[in-house]
């Protein structure tokens, strides 16, 4: 079976989270993106969540497959 | 570009040109700071403030890419089956010419079965493979290759002790045996449907040059009643980038809770010879999705476009396509990573042969697949979309077809608005992984 692609950072950012931090106070706002706790190429059942083309404001051809990203 | 031997980039804070916005996607960090200071943390000078923020971006976890792309070489490749280029509809923009006198060929039962006989030999055992019917032409016009298409798959997947899920873009055109048989077999669905029937009747005529729009209207209410999973998608011309917000309402009022996929069209196919619906510009339909999703946000739709999804993940490769590689046997025998049209040769990494009835493999070819990832693209080095857009579609890379300034505008204000915690649909709905994608 292949291996999930969820990233490898999870335990390591739950770790990060739990340490204290200093702040910078010459930052005015700080945000984490979420993408640690996000799935990119997430395979689930040994198949690619995010399949097919994954266009970027590009999809003009009509090819219907930019609406797979909607579903 | 590479600081500290960290990858950091600058972008326009669009409420304050006295601040900037350092973006540090691989430690998953985005922070607004003074001009001033933040010149002093680029420069190639030590200063505390550079130490500090150094340390303190370090501390965070790192998203390896290098990784993802190993683990996705080792996943199995997913397949797309061009069963024919006929079609039941003559959409004016049609990329594909879709039922033009060159394009009416169906896929044989013997290519079908050479296919699916070798796919299912080469897959590592799993619990689910997705099949898709793709590639320009109505794959339920000959219906009935589209049924031995599934029932083989079927066949073939149950002595492997795997389930398949199908999907397909559609047109909707077509009656109640269609309907069934999609509502039953299918996992998941594209349906092609321009909104209102001024629009739709003339983006999408018949043959004959009718009107599609009511028969698309039934199927779409037969799939919405049958609790399919399916999305709708509106190709947007000049003619109907005016109408946009009648587009939304037209959907939220007779689909609640559906999805709407904008995109704009192109001049392609059947499009270059077509003068009375153009392509909207570019530039313009982008700052009108942006429009669009304040418009939207108490109405029962999502509306997103292709721009719209890819800034809660970052990735290295543009899609799985290629990242797999998948494999897309079209109808003349091709085997290609994409199912787009007129694919360049680099796609092309085998072919069947209509001869033997045999399907071959071409290892160089899938090799330079392989290494089509954005950290080969110089070009992208300092862009701070790189790991969102990964350099973009690759064949649009091939044909120079690239659009960096829209990908770059939609990215500038989608980041700013995640900066000033501004409701931007974007973001809630990338959010939610799971229903984003399939």
């Amino acid at each position: 079976m292949p291996k999930q692609l969820v990233p490898q950072t999870h335990d390591v950012f739950d770790e990060y989270q739990k340490k204290p931090k200093e702040k910078l106070e010459f930052v005015e706002k700080e945000i984490d993106m979420g993408f640690f706790d996000n799935h990119y190429f997430q395979v689930k059942d040994g198949v690619v969540i995010n399949n097919s083309c994954q266009r970027i404001n590009k999809c003009s051809c009509n090819c219907n497959h930019c609406s797979w990203g909607v579903l | 570009m590479l600081i500290e031997n960290e990858e950091l980039f600058t972008i326009d804070y669009m409420e304050d040109d006295s601040k900037i916005i350092l973006y540090a996607p691989l430690r998953s960090y985005l922070a607004l700071i003074k001009k001033d200071i933040s010149e002093k943390i680029l420069s190639n000078y030590n200063s505390t403030q550079k130490e500090k923020f150094f340390q303190n971006l370090k501390s965070r976890p790192f998203l390896d890419m290098q990784n993802i792309i190993k683990e996705l070489h080792q996943t199995n490749p997913e397949l797309s089956l061009s069963i024919t280029d006929n079609c039941s509809l003559r959409c004016v923009y049609c990329h594909a010419s879709a039922g033009d006198d060159h394009k009416q060929k169906t896929m044989s039962t013997e290519m079908i079965d050479a296919i699916l006989n070798k796919y299912f030999e080469y897959i590592k055992p799993t619990k689910v493979v997705r099949i898709s019917f793709d590639g320009g032409g109505e794959p339920t016009y000959n219906y009935k290759i589209l049924e031995y298409a599934l029932e083989k798959a079927k066949e073939l997947a149950k002595r492997k002790n795997i389930q398949c899920q199908f999907s397909m873009s559609t047109n909707g055109f077509y009656g109640e045996i269609i309907r069934k048989i999609i509502t039953k077999e299918f996992s998941h669905i594209s349906l092609s449907f321009d909104g209102p029937a001024h629009i739709h009747n003339l983006h999408r005529p018949t043959k004959n040059g009718q009107g599609s729009y009511s028969k698309v209207f039934e199927t779409a209410k037969y799939f919405y009643k049958s609790n399919l999973s399916f999305a709708f998608r509106a190709t947007v011309s000049d003619y109907s980038l005016p109408y946009l917000e009648s587009i939304i309402d037209f959907f939220a009022e007779n689909f609640p809770s559906k999805s709407l996929g904008l995109e704009h069209l192109n001049q392609l196919g059947r499009a270059n010879n077509c003068t009375n619906v153009l392509p909207p510009n570019k530039k313009e339909f982008a700052n009108r999705l942006i429009d669009l999703i304040k418009y939207s946000k108490d109405k029962p739709i999502t509306i997103l476009n292709s721009a719209s999804t890819e800034y809660d993940i970052i990735r290295p490769v543009f899609c799985s396509n290629v990242g797999i590689p998948n494999w897309t046997v079209n109808i003349d025998g091709d085997i290609t990573a994409c199912n787009r049209d007129d694919v360049p040769d680099e796609f092309i990494f085998g072919k069947y042969d209509f001869q033997s009835n045999t399907l071959h493999f071409y290892e160089n070819k899938l090799d330079q697949l392989k290494k089509m990832v954005v950290s080969n693209y110089t070009e992208c080095k300092n862009c701070f979309c790189k790991y969102h857009c990964a350099g973009d579609c690759p064949d649009r890379r091939l044909t120079e077809k690239m659009d960096c300034d829209s990908i770059r505008l939609i990215g500038l204000s989608i980041l700013n608005n995640r900066l000033n915690n501004k409701e931007v649909q974007y973001a809630q709905t990338i959010s939610s992984p799971n229903t984003r994608r399939f």
